[in-house]
């Protein structure tokens, strides 16, 4: 009846037990102070040696975030590099990304830690851009909207040349599926929709696909601004089509009708009008840039700045 | 089993939620409490069973027992088309095979091979006299006349029997019946409802196990759609036009804060809130997602009279629980939601010194004593048990009530149990389906929930599929209809489900709502034509209140590790 850990009572933590756990703490916190000047040492006496290596290696794992130790550390691998057949060295470089892995673990949007990667990725004698893409994989499941993994991506792409355009555009969507507030993913369709679709029939039908992507995005949900953004960017890259601003403006007005306090939906109803330029959109260009300084008053100095535009301009 | 003593401060009568949360919350205040029920399993209606007890609870052919009884109108569907015919044909080759081989080596015969399964057959029904109406409903024998009188016989003519199959098929599908935890009234937990805070609050959420549900559909226009649970899933829909996705949205978030835009609907207090719906300008199909697969209202006449309140707060609190955990508002317990639960509550109870005798029947029950305890219950084995309250499911309603007052009404639930050989929609495992009233032939609404290997249901390539309906004129036919929809509208990619057994029944429970009989006495009833267990926990907190005043209900239980 009483084996295991049933029938147990439940005794409080005591007094002693407490202080040796704090005593526990004061211990590792000077642990801590003792490495960071073990390793101060060695940086300022040019030690650049196995040992200074190991102390970096211990300190990093424990803080990534300390960026003078990854400085320090990329001047020892260097250094280790010299005594390094080629072998050897790619495997110090492979041993360097999965501390890098580790550390981004602890916090994925460490400016130090993609920083390393890349310069090891750089002077790796051949670079594991496969992992790298596969490690981002996973990072953007995680947080679809890290920017620095978007980044990276990008980089990793670039310098690889693994993935077609195509494949990213695709990569892209997904992203926007599961999520559409995602400036980032709108933000990299907009780097490769254009090299994706090539022929000139293909890339018309592409962008009228993308307008009714947007008109999914900014229906369901106006508040979001990252679709009205990229909305903007598209109609950017044709001018010259009025037809296709007019179309716009029609969907967008729909919307008003709905939304009539829809800040962005009212902007962009604006930004449409004007650049058409047509006389009779003139009054309400004013009547809405009107509206909008009492919706959104925190920007009624910007909202008077584009009326006196619209005025100049007519 | 009896308890040493025989005085406590309640007496609890059978193991429902309802009962087991004021167990647990009185013993947890404090209070002694004895727990019985006349079952030897916990939960009362919302149990769980393996194939084989639910088979013997659905045909029980007891119609004196006030458990038991709640139960009838069944009907077994028993396809031997489907997998395990399959294997009991392979190994019936594999026997012929190796009996040709065996009767080339030493003499032996297929007629040998046979009558071993014969032998087999016949030893497992000896073992489960119980099961003789389940294969006289479904293989059409009688097994006193077919089977074992068949074995004294010569089967030296070697020819197979036509029931043989079947009943061997049958029997292969019995042997799994372990791995099968079947819900009698399945039970959905609203990720932010009551009782899954009250579950964390109090602790007892660490007894039990969750899954995600996955997905709810709905049966609309002759197809199952997926019903938009997210901004993705509207954002994504093809088919939901731009304008409607906006009307949509905007009702979703006006519903999610509807108490601070009163302005919008007062106007429609009181009336239905289809129409309040309409006035939205929601088209019919959205209108059949809001009512169907988000207040989760399938009864015909409930979403001709829900008033536009109620309506309202039953989509708020959908709407509430979405964004938790996984992709619906939703959890599935492991094992079957109300048995499990039910059972977290008593352990709760015991842990802080409550009683426990099941399998007890009960002779008499007392609540008008003129002196002495004010109530005294005594067992079959004579014992006589006194108390201050005592609080009671409606299944001993009958104690008290010799006259039938209570019964004026009663809940009746159709029901059917399904086992398939595939899942309904390929990768999903636990999802709901709704079919809206008439939308294939069926007079009331039907919800059909899916589980799997997942929350233990069933064997890893079984799956299990729960329906229910329930209102004026609601048949066995509404629930046979939601189960030939759906096992042949599979996606045609998929090749079709195939059921191998299907149990439909009638659950009929005395409804008396919760009524104090007395000072000391109070009957509740459990909630099984709705798919949650939202009111579980308000009623028992009622309860507790009036025996316990003051106290606090449900406290949380000391923290084991308060370690730094």
């Amino acid at each position: 009846m009483s084996s295991g850990q049933h029938y147990q009572k439940k005794v409080k933590t005591s007094n002693e037990e407490i202080a040796a756990l704090r005593q526990k703490s004061v211990k590792k916190l000077a642990e801590y102070q003792e490495l960071c000047a073990a390793i101060s040492k060695k940086r300022k006496g040019n030690e650049d040696d196995d040992e200074a290596f190991k102390l970096t290696t211990k300190l990093l794992s424990l803080n990534p975030e300390f960026y003078t130790m990854w400085n320090f550390r990329r001047r020892i691998i260097l250094e280790r590099k010299k005594s390094l057949d080629t072998d050897g060295y790619q495997a110090l470089c492979l041993s360097e990304l999965q501390l890098a892995d580790a550390a981004l673990k602890l916090n994925p949007k460490s400016y130090w830690v993609w920083n390393h990667r890349r310069w090891i990725l750089e002077h790796m004698p051949e670079a594991t851009w496969n992992r790298e893409l596969k490690l981002l994989g996973v990072m953007l499941n995680m947080d679809a909207r890290n920017f620095h993994g978007w980044d990276y991506r990008r980089y990793v792409v670039a310098a690889s040349g693994s993935r077609t355009p195509r494949e990213e555009f695709d990569f892209t969507t997904e992203k926007i599926t599961q999520n559409f507030s995602n400036y980032s993913a709108w933000h990299y369709r907009s780097k490769v929709i254009l090299q994706s679709f090539t022929d000139p029939e293909e890339k018309s039908k592409a962008l009228d696909h993308e307008f009714e992507l947007v008109r999914n995005a900014v229906y369901t949900e106006p508040a979001d601004q990252s679709a009205w953004l990229y909305q903007r960017w598209l109609l950017s890259l044709m001018p010259q089509d009025r037809e296709r601003w007019m179309k716009e403006l029609e969907s967008i007005q729909e919307l008003v009708e709905i939304e009539p306090d829809s800040k962005w939906a009212l902007l962009t109803v604006v930004h449409i009008m004007m650049h058409l330029r047509r006389n009779e959109d003139h009054d309400e260009i004013i009547q809405i840039l009107k509206k909008l300084q009492t919706l959104d008053s925190d920007r009624a100095a910007y909202y008077k700045d584009v009326a006196a535009q619209a005025a100049g301009k007519q | 089993m009896t308890a040493d003593k025989t005085h406590f401060d309640v007496i609890v009568l059978g193991t429902g939620l309802t009962e087991s949360i004021v167990a647990g919350s009185l013993a947890r205040a404090g209070k002694s409490v004895l727990h019985i029920d006349r079952n030897e399993f916990y939960g009362e209606h919302l149990a769980s069973f393996d194939l084989i007890n639910l088979l013997k609870v659905t045909n029980h052919g007891k119609e004196e027992d006030p458990f038991l009884s709640c139960y009838d109108e069944v009907e077994l569907i028993f396809q031997s088309g489907g997998e395990e015919a399959k294997e009991a044909q392979m190994k019936e080759e594999v026997l012929k095979t190796n009996s040709v081989e065996a009767t080339a080596r030493d003499g032996g015969s297929d007629v040998e091979a046979k009558s071993d399964r014969k032998t087999e057959l016949a030893d497992f029904l000896r073992d489960y006299p119980d099961m003789d109406a389940v294969f006289k409903a479904t293989c059409g024998i009688d097994v006193e006349d077919t089977v074992l009188s068949h074995l004294t016989k010569s089967t030296a003519d070697g020819e197979s029997e036509p029931w043989m199959p079947k009943s061997w098929a049958l029997l292969e599908l019995l042997r799994t019946s372990r791995q099968y935890n079947l819900e009698l009234c399945p039970k959905l937990l609203y990720s932010r409802g009551g009782l899954v805070e009250l579950l964390a609050k109090s602790g007892v959420g660490r007894y039990l196990e969750f899954k995600a549900l996955d997905q709810i559909y709905l049966f609309w226009e002759g197809k199952v759609e997926q019903a938009p649970g997210s901004k993705e899933d509207v954002f994504g829909n093809q088919t939901v036009s731009l304008v409607d996705k906006r009307r949509l949205m905007k009702f979703l978030t006006f519903a999610m804060d509807y108490e601070e835009n009163e302005g919008l609907f007062d106007a429609f207090k009181g009336k239905p809130y289809q129409s309040f719906l309409q006035d939205q300008k929601l088209s019919p199909r959205l209108i059949a997602f809001i009512l169907n697969a988000t207040a989760l209202v399938v009864e015909r006449e409930t979403l001709v009279t829900l008033s536009t309140e109620e309506g309202l707060a039953l989509t708020q609190r959908h709407l509430r629980s979405l964004g938790r955990w996984g992709k619906t508002a939703f959890l599935v317990a492991l094992y079957g939601a109300g048995s499990e639960l039910s059972q977290a509550f008593c352990r709760l109870c015991a842990v802080y010194g409550g009683t426990y005798i099941l399998k007890y029947p009960l002779s008499h029950i007392s609540i008008s004593s003129e002196s002495g305890p004010p109530v005294s219950v005594a067992a079959d084995d004579g014992t006589v048990y006194t108390a201050s309250w005592v609080v009671t499911s409606s299944t001993y309603a009958k104690y008290f009530d010799p006259e039938h007052k209570l019964e004026a009404e009663s809940q009746t639930v159709w029901r059917g149990i399904a086992i398939l050989d595939q899942p309904l929609y390929g990768q999903s495992t636990l999802n709901v389906t709704v079919f809206p009233p008439e939308s294939i032939g069926n007079v009331q609404g039907v919800m059909a929930t899916q589980q799997s290997w997942d929350v233990s249901s069933c064997p890893k390539t079984k799956y299990v599929v729960h329906f229910q309906a329930s209102g004026p004129c609601c048949s066995r036919e509404d629930i046979r209809k939601a189960l030939v929809a759906l096992t042949n509208d599979a996606p045609a990619d998929a090749a079709k489900p195939t059921v191998l057994l299907a149990v439909l029944y009638r659950q009929t429970v005395r409804s008396c709502g919760t009524t104090w009989l007395n000072d000391s006495a109070v009957v509740c009833t459990p909630e099984t034509a709705t798919p949650d267990l939202e009111q579980a926990p308000t009623v028992a907190r009622s309860i507790f209140d009036r025996i316990a005043p003051g106290e606090e209900f449900l406290p949380s239980v000391p923290d084991q590790s308060e370690d730094m």
